[in-house]
């Protein structure tokens, strides 16, 4: 296959930016890449690797203090496109003109006073120096191209007036209308939920084949760039530490970074009982980068050759495949196969025939007002006739999009609500409606994580404080003694050095201020331990310490969960069952592995196809499902069935009717007219 | 949005009679015998008891504040305790003099306030913007009537280019106008402009950073246009909320200029009728000046949302 | 498991505590200090605080002593800045003055965070009409000019140190009140608050224990600045003559007095005029330094 021509070539990029007093910190460390026509580039990494500095630098967009060096060519640019300086016409005519940008994040990435239209147009009048009567018939193309309907009348809105996928839409309009070559794609649609997520990558795809456009996808997430991309850069440190065909990446990874990431990632397609590898230790510290490899403290198979220097790229057997690494696979292979099997199985849980809590045609609604008088103008149903029991020693996940309800069921169980419906026995007793006095002893029974480690610590209390607080409130310890005792069990048991509990939360990682969480949720003893989306605020090799920490608790403590969470690769790991939650309702609930190979409702055999799962030859044979349009507000829910104005199966009955849920035989439940 | 102003102009209202409410009680409380202070003390019980009544001040206070508000709401402001005139003939012309100063500065204040904050804004960490930050902070800590002094002294005593008081309007003699504005209008004006300015730069600086921003950065747009179209625009909204705080502020500060260059304006005669406990004119000066401010608010919000879909689309 | 290896001292809990502390300030003042001019402010402040609290050390005379022969007497050795209409010595007279404009400014900044808090806590945490009222109230103040409402006051209750400090703290108030109230607002909505309520913790002490401590910064900032702008106010309405009562001596009154001699004796006027300005200054520019130490953006996390 001869190679395509070269569209962007990067040599040597180093960025700085100051840090502390004189210093400099390396933000990206040398890193080289190219883009060839055609091409579908992944550009892989946590957060801190310097993948979206990387992709910055080559618009020049980093802006001083920030110092970027080494070269960079792109198509049709004479010489190195650095040497002209970011003000200079050719950079200007490279971002946006050459190259276009989407960015993360949909809600802050228009300018909010100014229309929608007018943004497009600024982009096509720039570069392909149109009037305005004409860049603004090729936005109303461009606008109808991406899918929005109406482009004449929503020309003239205002961002405010979508919806975050119909923004970044918009945002893939405007960068596209002005006919660039290549798209930059930052963590694109990483806010977005995971059917629109999908569509909207679906729309890059398609629409960069039909215009000749190459993407380059900046992300954190290995399934995205095992579906999408076709070479793949994995970043850590500021580096590249290794490239490659995607099927030759992730068939044979050869860093030990990239295999180590492979392992902590849980996958839709996961046998039941696999345990993740998390890679041990955190991040290296901006501060204290070594000059060394970066990996090297994380390192498993780490030797005294690889302190003293940074290894060059060197090439692999397959071709075109880089790694930075003095080892090579063999020898990897044979010091894993030294270090004694890591990947066993999960610890055994017993889980008890005992229902544990029981929710039954639970209701929540919240009043909406509207005027001056605040009158009452009509209710938001967040949670409609949700009914579920968990056994003890169990893991229920509930997963579901942007508003389907699963947060406020958590705060129902929690009664940080009052449900305005239904039951909520715990171990037989209605706690729905009781009175906070009677509550008292229930809420050390039932326990929570939060989702953000940063905003559920007081930033002002000691970490032993925060552990010790529900052992003071329940008077569960009688002395200081008692107290101390306790506390440096809980710090050892979520895997915390005990004598770090005189430290402020900021002090602590955010891996480590989950595990805090996580130590205040079982300070009191509980039975159940509600997670309210534990994970998904952690990068992706810290999570796999706290799947696994969550996993390690529940075998030894007994403890129930409730696992709510958006990702259903997670949740599809950590869970015995899962109940899929859609506008407010369940739609199917199911063991997990049944889940995955038998799905019956068409909500979950989208929600499904629409996770990537980290492995090209799996995504290759996969079925992808094409949803209409995006999750409705649950104020526009439809009268019958949520799902069915998005439902390609659809019937009258469906529109007008709504389906309940009926046991399907081996503990599955749906609620979809087609399985009756 | 035509709701929201509906709502807007329900509050204003409130705080209005609010106002009226306490500035009510502020005459009710006064220990002055407001017969007394109308008609002299050597008058005879029975026309003392006469006034009494006359005045309703044998009713309880909340009949007597209807009838007062009542007489408000038809231009009569009672009578003034010093001059035994009705109260609107005593503030007459003097809130026209007041208003034109406020409003003069105001005007002045918001281009310069906001130009200078441009400059420092576009230039952050160079030395333009060391020197007008720290101008600006160290004129906003001057007292108002201490730059009106130091300014006499320097412009009428020392150089005497100007005129050390009076107050003309422009249409009777318009350079005599000029050279007695000049200095309250500067007094007025230079905490005002080195507030604008530090507010447009701190907003500035805030829109910079937005995301929107680097959008704008990655189309490839001159940075001048970037500053002017996606910076500017969005900086300058809560600029606009400064507009009816300012106003209440140079209400405030033009009693210090009045009465430094003995302008005779509502502050003027505040101070005037604070000393001859004079409740009825101090009374409707407070009425007045908290309507005009309030009006001034809600133009405020008015123009907010004119320039911001957000607030009229939420 | 990843279990970090701690350095294998085993400190005393209070050591660590204690030195973690030391830590946090020594992190405070040297972002406070990061800007040059905020030690001229700082010096400046420590120098009329020393001038107010030793004045009767550093004022060689009485301040109301009145020498009716010696009147408008010029600079001389004895009279650092010569004597006033009454043959007061005016150094002295500006020397106890400063007592009078950091006291007032000090003790109605104080009086009005302290209430302003409460009321902000008040009505964050009952919400519903009490919040309503107080926001009403807020917004009733701020539609009066400061100055007029504490003219209005000042006529009720008349002049006087004391009278002042409360009038000032009433102007005050609803600022604060307004910051309190959308701080502790925004803090009670975060996780660990909801947190705190789910292990049954008792709702009053969720907000002194964790709202209060939480949300007390930005009305830290505030009050350091609205020290100057409480001497301001006080000044200014002793330069009307309607504020703190002559004999007493306030920089204000002074200028007040003096103000008909400007063109003979312009000393007279301008040294208090000059000390009023670098106060406010010294005081202003602090201020800023304790704000950009406090403005938890500046902070490493």
């Amino acid at each position: 296959m001869e190679k395509k021509e070269l569209l962007v070539e990067a040599k040597n990029i180093v960025t700085t930016f100051p840090f502390d007093k004189g210093t400099r910190t390396k933000a990206v460390d040398g890193v080289s890449f190219e883009l060839r026509r055609g091409e579908i580039v992944g550009l892989v990494g946590e957060s801190g690797s310097g993948k979206s500095v990387t992709s910055m630098s080559i618009l020049q967009l980093i802006l001083p203090p920030g110092k970027v060096s080494g070269e960079v060519h792109v198509e049709g640019i004479e010489g190195n496109a650095l040497d002209y300086g970011p003000e200079s016409e050719q950079a200007r005519a490279i971002r946006g003109g050459k190259i276009g940008m989407i960015f993360q994040e949909p809600m802050t990435s228009l300018n909010p006073i100014l229309t929608v239209g007018y943004q497009i147009s600024e982009n096509i009048m720039t570069h392909l120096k149109v009037d305005k009567a004409e860049a603004k018939r090729q936005a109303i193309a461009m606008m109808e191209k991406v899918g929005i309907a109406n482009p004449e009348i929503r020309y003239n809105q205002y961002p405010l007036e979508f919806s975050g996928g119909m923004r970044q839409r918009i945002m893939i309009a405007m960068v596209l209308a002005a006919k660039p070559e290549v798209l930059i794609a930052d963590e694109a649609t990483t806010a977005l939920d995971v059917t629109t997520q999908a569509q909207i990558l679906e729309l890059i795809q398609r629409l960069t084949k039909e215009e000749d456009v190459s993407v380059i996808i900046v992300t954190h997430n290995l399934g995205l760039v095992a579906r999408y991309a076709d070479r793949i850069y994995v970043m850590y440190g500021g580096n590249i530490v290794e490239s490659g065909d995607k099927y030759t990446l992730f068939e044979n990874p050869s860093h030990p970074y990239t295999r180590g990431l492979l392992a902590a990632v849980p996958r839709l397609d996961d046998p039941k009982d696999r345990k993740l590898v998390p890679i041990e230790g955190m991040p290296p510290n901006p501060a204290e980068m070594p000059t060394y490899c970066k990996f090297y403290a994380r390192c498993p198979f780490r030797e005294d050759r690889c302190k003293e220097k940074l290894c060059d790229l060197r090439a692999e057997p397959e071709k075109d495949h880089y790694v930075r690494c003095y080892l090579t696979r063999e020898e990897i292979e044979a010091k894993h196969r030294a270090m004694g099997e890591q990947s066993q199985a999960a610890a055994a849980k017993q889980i008890s025939d005992e229902v544990c809590l029981e929710v039954d045609h639970l209701r929540m609604s919240f009043p909406l007002y509207r005027g001056m008088m605040k009158r009452k103008i009509g209710e938001v149903h967040a949670v409609q006739d949700v009914s579920f029991y968990v056994r003890t020693g169990e893991t229920l996940g509930i997963v579901g999009e942007s508003g389907c309800g699963k947060s406020t069921l958590a705060k129902c169980i929690m009664r940080a609500l009052t449900p305005a419906e239904g039951k909520i026995l715990y171990k037989g007793t209605d706690i729905a409606h009781m009175k906070e006095h009677d509550l008292k002893p229930i809420r050390s029974k039932i326990t929570m994580i939060f989702q953000d480690p940063f905003s559920s610590l007081d930033p002002r209390q000691t970490a032993e404080s925060i552990v010790g607080e529900p052992l003071k409130i329940n008077h569960l310890v009688h002395s200081k003694a008692e107290y101390d005792a306790r506390i440096d069990e809980l710090f050892s048991l979520v895997g915390l050095n005990p004598a770090y509990r005189t430290r402020v939360p900021r002090e602590f990682s955010g891996g480590q201020r989950q595990r805090l969480g996580i130590a205040r949720a079982l300070a009191s003893n509980p039975d159940v331990i509600i997670c309210d989306e534990p994970v998904s605020a952690l990068d992706v090799s810290v999570q796999a310490q706290v799947i696994n920490l969550l996993e390690d608790l529940q075998a030894k403590l007994h403890v129930t969960y409730l696992f709510i969470a958006h990702d259903l690769s997670v949740v599809k790991h950590i869970s015995d069952r899962v109940m899929v939650m859609y506008l407010g309702r369940v739609m199917e609930t199911a063991k997990a592995e049944t889940l995955y190979e038998n799905p019956l409702h068409p909500y979950t055999k989208a929600l499904l196809s629409a996770v990537p799962i980290s492995d090209p030859k799996v995504e290759a044979g996969r079925e992808r499902i094409k949803l209409l349009g995006e999750v409705p507000s649950v104020l526009e829910r439809p009268k019958g069935c949520p799902f069915c104005e998005r439902c390609q199966y659809a019937t009258d009955r469906c529109r007008a009717e709504v389906p309940t849920l009926r046991d399907h035989g081996d503990g599955q439940a749906v609620a979809c007219f087609l399985y009756e | 949005m035509a709701k929201y102003m509906f709502k807007r102009l329900g509050q204003t209202l409130i705080i209005i009679v609010i106002v009226s409410v306490l500035t009510f009680l502020l005459v009710s409380l006064m220990p002055k015998d407001p017969v007394y202070a109308l008609y002299g003390t050597d008058i005879t019980q029975e026309e003392y008891d006469v006034a009494f009544k006359q005045l309703n001040l044998d009713k309880p206070i909340p009949v007597r504040y209807l009838a007062w508000a009542g007489d408000v709401l038809h231009g009569d402001f009672g009578t003034s305790y010093r001059y035994h005139d009705d109260v609107l003939a005593v503030i007459g012309e003097k809130l026209g003099v007041t208003m034109y100063l406020c409003f003069a500065s105001t005007i002045i204040s918001f281009p310069i306030g906001i130009l200078l904050g441009v400059i420092t804004a576009v230039k952050r960490g160079k030395w333009q913007d060391s020197v007008l930050t720290m101008f600006a902070n160290i004129i906003s800590s001057i007292p108002s009537f201490v730059i009106a002094i130091v300014m006499l002294w320097i412009f009428c005593i020392k150089l005497g280019w100007l005129p050390s008081s009076g107050f003309t309007f422009p249409w009777d003699d318009f350079g005599e106008h000029i050279r007695e504005i000049i200095m309250p209008l500067f007094c007025l004006s230079i905490g005002g402009i080195a507030s604008v300015c530090r507010q447009t730069r701190s907003s500035m600086l805030e829109a910079i950073r937005q995301d929107y921003v680097r959008t704008a950065r990655s189309k490839g747009l001159k940075e001048g246009f970037i500053i002017y179209k996606h910076v500017l625009r969005n900086g300058l909204v809560p600029i606009i909320t400064m507009i009816g705080q300012r106003l209440a502020m140079m209400m405030g500060m033009t009693v210090f200029v009045e009465n430094v260059f003995a302008i005779p304006g509502i502050g003027s005669l505040m101070v005037e009728s604070v000393n001859n406990v004079d409740m009825p004119v101090l009374q409707a000066c407070v009425m007045l000046s908290a309507l005009i401010i309030s009006l001034a608010y809600l133009f405020t919000d008015f123009l907010y949302v004119v320039v911001d879909p957000r607030i009229s689309l939420s | 498991m990843s279990v970090q290896t701690l350095a294998p001292e085993e400190k005393s809990r209070q050591q660590i505590m204690r030195e973690q502390r030391q830590r946090d300030i020594r992190r405070f003042f040297h972002t406070m200090f990061s800007r040059r001019i905020v030690i001229i402010g700082a010096v400046g402040t420590a120098f009329f605080l020393l001038i107010a609290l030793f004045a009767p050390l550093i004022a060689p005379y009485d301040p109301n002593a009145v020498d009716i022969l010696n009147k408008f007497a010029p600079m001389s050795a004895e009279h650092l800045l010569g004597t006033d209409i009454y043959g007061r010595d005016l150094f002295s007279r500006l020397v106890y003055g400063t007592r009078v404009s950091i006291l007032t400014g000090v003790i109605a900044t104080l009086m009005a965070a302290i209430i302003g808090c409460l009321l902000g806590m008040v009505a964050s945490f009952y919400g519903g009409t009490v919040d309503k009222l107080l926001i009403a109230a807020c917004d009733t103040f701020m539609a009066i000019p400061g100055t007029a409402l504490a003219m209005a006051l000042l006529s009720l209750l008349g002049g006087g140190m004391l009278n002042m400090a409360v009038i000032l703290c009433i102007t005050t108030i609803p600022g604060m009140l307004r910051m309190m109230r959308a701080s502790s607002l925004s803090v009670m909505s975060t996780d660990y608050i909801l947190a705190a309520k789910l292990s049954g913790e008792n709702k009053l002490k969720i907000m002194i224990k964790h709202v209060l401590p939480n949300s007390i910064s930005p009305i830290i900032v505030m009050a350091t600045q609205s020290v100057g702008t409480s001497i301001m106010m006080e000044s200014g309405l002793s330069f009307l003559g309607i504020g703190i009562k002559i004999p007493t001596a306030s920089w204000g009154s002074i200028i007040n007095e003096a103000r008909p001699y400007l063109m003979t004796s312009p000393l007279y006027v301008l040294a208090p005029c000059i000390c009023l300005a670098l106060l406010i200054i010294s005081l202003n520019l602090l201020g800023d330094g304790i704000r950009d130490a406090m403005d938890p953006s500046l902070r490493g996390a």
